[in-house]
């Protein structure tokens, strides 16, 4: 299954890069070419029974079963299935990602993560459509010295 | 509510905060219309994959993406 990497180009410095391997598919959003926002937007494989960033390995990862909906043909996406919108008033800082015309994700700057309609319930990497976005937990630090 | 999110996304995005103005399909996305409608809105480009390995290697490997898990 063939991965991509394709950036699609706002105003006022933002952009959203979608990229793909061969288990699952990501939008970030950047500003200034940094990324300062991130999204999973449906997996390539069937989704794993345990959620896998609770048993090691590296992000970005698959979405567990329980939290995913199936996209049918993910195999078969390419990058020009997509289109992403930036909302203006905005100030350019928040988009929508078309998939084949219909919304399948939000993005933003500072999200972790963002919304994406393939997301049953929110993960770690997703928030469901209709929940309030709350960002990833940091952990507690213990105060220095 | 995907339908809702999409519907009050793109409100935002073609009637602003101002009011509305009701556009056909035809209207919203045929022709020069799309861009017109879209604004940003842009195909996708390549993309330097060496840089960004490293921006998403710094970005996943910071500590605010490292305990929420």
């Amino acid at each position: 299954m063939a991965g991509f990497c394709s950036e699609f180009v706002g105003d006022g410095g933002a952009s959203v890069v979608i990229e793909a391997n061969a288990q699952t598919v990501y939008a970030y959003f950047l500003v200034g070419g940094r990324i300062t926002g991130d999204v999973w937007l449906f997996n390539r494989q069937q989704a794993p029974e345990n959620a896998p960033w609770e048993h090691g390995g590296e992000p970005p990862f698959m979405n567990a079963r329980r939290f995913a909906l199936e996209c049918l043909d993910a195999a078969a996406v390419t990058p020009g299935d997509f289109r992403v919108m930036f909302r203006p008033e905005d100030t350019g800082k928040k988009a929508a990602i078309y998939l084949r015309d219909r919304l399948v994700a939000i993005v933003w700057d500072g999200c972790a993560p963002g919304k994406s309609a393939f997301a049953r319930e929110t993960s770690p990497v997703a928030v469901a459509f209709g929940d309030v976005p709350k960002a990833r937990q940091v952990p507690s630090r213990e105060p220095a010295g | 509510m995907a339908a809702e999110e999409a519907a009050a996304f793109e409100e935002g995005v073609h009637h602003g905060e101002d009011g509305l103005e009701e556009m056909t399909g035809t209207d919203h996305r045929l022709g020069e219309n799309y861009a017109k409608n879209h604004p940003g809105g842009s195909g996708p480009q390549p993309v330097d994959r060496e840089a960004f390995n490293k921006f998403r290697e710094d970005y996943w490997n910071d500590p605010r993406h490292q305990g929420g898990w």
